[in-house]
């Protein structure tokens, strides 16, 4: 259905487009043809179905003869009658066929025209009637006599003939058609003119004021049809078009200069707008500079910073924060609220300072010490530097990372914790040492007055045994306050421990196990060895003591290096290479309170007299004063493993273990002249006559102005000095310097157990100054007094 | 196209189907039933001068036709009943449209034609000889089939008509 529609509008579509004179001849055309075939068809109906009257009355009336003629051969049964009859028909060619067929229906006669048998019984027995079939028509009639039905005919009648005969007539009428077709096509060919030629003419002349403007032309307007109309209204159209052209070329003028004014105006103030556009690129150019300058601001700081939207979001982060934080910038800006990076315990503070900050910013700090919270859950301390961003509802937060100082911050408190500590150890052992200078000084002399029998000898005895625990104890003070007079030396630390084993392994008894792993190399220090052994005896006793049902104690050397960056245990330490002395056990462990707290003095866990307190507090010093650090780590239950940092010296050879110098235990050491200065006369009259028992040549003062004023007067023949550090008016180290100087290279022993001015001015002892640290010794006093002599 | 296909079988059926019955009852016929129906024919074709009210057919002589009469005998010819008669006497004869002559009448045959003669009757035998002698229908057998010869004289002499149609039927004959 919408094909046909389709074609027809296509159709018509292709109709509108022909030229007229197309249309005039095509519409001529189709109604002729419309006539034609309506009319043709009209005759073709008619003259079949006249023709076809015309054959069936034909072989009606041939029928009735026949019925007639044979009724009487039908009722007598006169065959040959019949066939008399049916040979009548030879004179009509087209009958093919005929029968007479009497009353019972049995055939009378038969009458063929050829030897074709066709369909021979059709209509027999029937009354009347006929039929057209393709090529042949049969008619059937009943013969009847006095009204009563007797048989019956039957023909077939050829149709060719009637058929060729219509066909011709059909032919003629096409070919009448197709002539009066042709006819019409060029008559409407040379009538299509009439209408034609007037409105070609009218649109060419169109066509030429279309195209040349000639307004002033005039079609012909002298026919009195509708296209004679057209021409004249065509021409009173160019009359007004003509006015009004008139007309519009003078509003044309005036539009111009119209337009060319504005013209002017526009460029006037499009000029302006250049101008302020190039303005306002200048200034967004600088703005753009700005933006840049401060992004690179934003971005180097070195700090972490944050710039936070009012909902809290983080809009911008710099490459900082993201190392901080651990996240990817992109997982930041826009997608993540500051509050996720702090921690809980400061988020509610904070949040309130960021709403307050909004409304007056009063009374809110700028700066505050928070802690914060990276990705991997770790607790930052962090510093918050905050402040609103100038017209806007934007904060910017720069973050400082202070968890290390923080940590060294710790440190230092522990560090200067203890060393007031240690000062005030080192005071209180200061005047101890004299005292006990005294005490077992002057023990030893009556000791030595005593004969092996006198029974006053054993009061003695525990006179002096009672002050060498006194000294003892003074000393481990002293270390701790790292006042004990040091003799750093290149020493291997595997040596030095190598050393220790045996005693160590005494020491600690059978039920601990002692391991001992060296670092194959050398690894050297510098260090007093006797202060390592200390330091090793002094941590074997605490692992023994964590240890009461046995266990291992293993110590190992090796040599580790310190990064500028490091972190947790090596925080504080100098960056560079360090001898590591690890003393590990598998004891009960330290409680993690306490940590902190075991390098303090008398701070002890053992029950009252198990220990002094002493012992770790000697450890700390000792590896302070070796620019050393101790660590500790421990895990209850599991064990404790201290870790002691030394400085390593690379490309040194070490000395060997110190050589034991010898003593010289005969009845005079010597007979040089020794200048003796120090201001406790108890601690000068015993060593003075200790010395002069030795065979000394000594020479007393009483300070250090009548120690000078002696080495002035008789210097020369002064061998040795033997000074106390500190001292009323001149101290030892003034002297020291002036005699220095009137005699460079003169010998000298400081006596002291308060080193500590002399000590760090120097650090390391120089070239020929000695010391020796109280209380004094005897043994060891003469030891000194002959190394420094001899060598 | 269906409904042409099946009035055409139809049609075919209805004219294949042929009504046997009256074929049936014919081969019972005999000669004289034959006769007396073609007899009663002969009023189809026949126009007597005078008006007719009823068809009188007489047989004359010693009947042959037995039965066969009453088939014919009361049926309506042309609008008239047919009657059946057996004169006793030539001069009972005036009021048939019809005689038979039989063949007990061999001798008297042209006694009988003279009496007639006159009369408008068709007269009507079935033994050899007759149209000779004058009788102008006379049947006779040929090939198992019942024939007739036709005197055309005597019929031309008569005053009544005989229709062409049965007269090319019969066999004509000369004679008295």
């Amino acid at each position: 259905m919408s094909r046909s529609r389709d074609l027809r509008s296509r159709a018509m579509a292709l109709f509108r487009n022909l030229p007229l004179k197309r249309k005039l001849i095509l519409i001529h055309l189709i109604s002729t043809i419309a006539i034609l075939a309506f009319v043709g068809t009209i005759i073709t109906v008619n003259e079949v179905l006249s023709a076809r009257k015309t054959f069936i009355s034909d072989s009606e009336g041939l029928m009735e003869g026949l019925a007639k003629n044979s009724a009487a051969s039908l009722v007598f049964r006169d065959q040959k009658d019949a066939e008399e009859t049916l040979r009548v028909l030879q004179a009509f060619p087209d009958v093919r066929y005929a029968a007479i067929i009497d009353k019972a229906g049995a055939m009378q006669a038969e009458y063929r025209r050829d030897a074709s048998p066709g369909e021979i019984r059709r209509g027999r027995g029937l009354g009347s009637g006929y039929g057209f079939g393709l090529s042949e028509a049969w008619f059937s009639r009943a013969v009847t006599l006095d009204s009563e039905r007797v048989g019956s005919v039957y023909l077939l009648r050829d149709l060719t003939r009637l058929y060729g005969n219509l066909y011709r007539n059909i032919g003629i009428l096409a070919l009448a058609v197709i002539a009066s077709l042709v006819i019409g096509y060029y008559l409407s060919l040379y009538l299509q003119r009439m209408v034609t030629d007037p409105m070609t003419r009218l649109l060419g002349m169109m066509k030429t004021i279309a195209d040349r403007q000639q307004y002033e032309l005039r079609a012909d307007a002298a026919g009195k049809d509708e296209i004679g109309d057209l021409a004249r209204g065509f021409n009173d159209m160019l009359q007004k078009i003509e006015e009004r052209d008139t007309e519009l070329t003078a509003h044309r003028q005036h539009l111009a200069e119209l337009v060319r004014k504005r013209t002017e105006e526009l460029v006037r103030v499009n000029a302006e707008l250049t101008r302020e556009l190039e303005q306002r690129e200048r200034f967004e150019q600088a703005l753009g500079e700005s933006e840049k300058r401060y992004r690179a601001i934003f971005e180097n700081t070195g700090n972490a910073s944050i710039i936070i939207e009012e909902d809290s979001t983080i809009s911008l982060a710099n490459a900082e924060f993201a190392r901080l934080s651990g996240y990817d910038l992109d997982e930041v800006i826009g997608k993540r609220s500051w509050t996720e990076f702090i921690h809980p315990d400061f988020v509610e503070q904070l949040k309130e300072y960021h709403a307050l900050r909004r409304m007056s910013g009063d009374g809110i700090p700028s700066g505050y010490d928070v802690k914060a919270v990276d990705r991997s859950g770790r607790t930052l301390e962090v510093h918050l530097t905050v402040g609103l961003l100038p017209d806007s509802r934007k904060t910017i937060a720069s973050i400082l990372d202070i968890t290390e100082w923080k940590a060294m911050e710790v440190q230092l408190l522990q560090s200067r914790k203890m060393e007031a500590v240690g000062q005030l150890a080192a005071g209180v052992a200061h005047d101890f040492n004299n005292i006990l200078t005294a005490i077992i000084g002057y023990g030893s002399v009556l000791q030595m007055s005593l004969s092996a029998e006198s029974p006053e000898r054993t009061y003695v005895d525990s006179i002096l045994h009672a002050g060498q625990k006194a000294a003892a104890l003074t000393q481990g003070l002293l270390a701790f306050g790292r006042k004990q007079v040091i003799a750093p030396r290149e020493i291997d630390l595997n040596d030095a421990v190598r050393n220790m084993e045996g005693l160590l392994r005494r020491m600690i008894g059978e039920d601990v196990e002692l391991r001992c792993r060296y670092r194959p190399e050398e690894t050297v220090v510098l260090a007093d060895s006797g202060q390592i052994g200390q330091v090793l005896m002094n941590l074997a006793t605490n692992a023994r003591d964590a240890m009461p049902g046995g266990g291992l104690l293993l110590i190992e050397t090796s040599v580790v290096t310190v990064g500028r960056d490091s972190g947790g245990e090596d925080a504080g330490m100098e960056p560079g290479s360090y001898a590591l002395l690890t003393v590990s056990d598998s004891g009960t462990g330290i409680p993690e309170e306490i940590v902190e707290r075991i390098f303090e003095p008398f701070f002890t866990t053992k029950g009252v007299g198990q220990g002094t307190g002493l012992g770790l507090s000697i450890v700390y010093g000792i590896v302070t004063q070796h620019s050393g650090h101790v660590h500790v780590r421990s895990k209850p239950g599991i064990g404790t493993v201290f870790s002691v940092h030394l400085p390593l010296i690379k490309g040194a050879h070490a000395a060997a273990v110190d050589v034991d110098p010898s003593i010289s235990t005969g009845l005079t050491d010597g007979t040089e002249t020794i200048l003796l200065a120090e201001d406790d006369e108890m601690v000068r009259r015993f060593i003075g006559m200790v010395l002069t028992e030795r065979g000394y040549e000594v020479i007393e003062a009483r300070d250090g102005e009548e120690a000078l004023r002696i080495f002035e007067d008789r210097g020369d023949s002064v061998d040795l000095l033997l000074l106390d550090v500190v001292m009323p008016g001149m101290s030892g180290k003034a002297f020291y310097d002036n005699a220095e100087r009137m005699r460079p290279g003169v010998k000298a022993i400081f006596m002291s157990g308060y080193t500590a001015d002399i000590i760090h001015r120097k650090g390391v002892r120089e070239e020929g100054v000695h010391f020796i640290s109280k209380p004094i010794i005897q043994q060891e006093l003469m030891r000194k007094i002959r190394e420094v002599l001899d060598a | 196209m269906k409904t042409l296909l099946i009035i055409a079988v139809l049609w075919g059926f209805a004219l294949t189907v042929q009504p046997d019955s009256l074929h049936a009852q014919v081969r019972e016929f005999g000669e004289y039933d034959v006769k007396a129906v073609f007899m009663a024919n002969f009023f189809k074709f026949v126009e007597w001068p005078s008006p007719v009210r009823e068809y009188r057919m007489c047989i004359y002589g010693s009947d042959p036709f037995g039965e066969s009469m009453r088939i014919v005998e009361g049926m309506t010819v042309r609008g008239r009943t047919l009657e059946v008669r057996r004169p006793a006497s030539l001069r009972s004869l005036g009021d048939c449209h019809v005689l038979f002559i039989c063949s007990s009448e061999r001798r008297r045959i042209h006694t009988i034609l003279d009496a007639v003669r006159g009369m408008d009757l068709l007269t009507v035998g079935d033994t050899e000889g007759y149209a000779q002698e004058g009788v102008m229908v006379n049947f006779y057998i040929e090939a198992s089939k019942v024939k007739f010869e036709i005197n055309l004289r005597s019929i031309q002499s008569s005053r009544i008509t005989v229709s062409s149609q049965l007269l090319k039927l019969g066999r004509v004959v000369d004679g008295e």
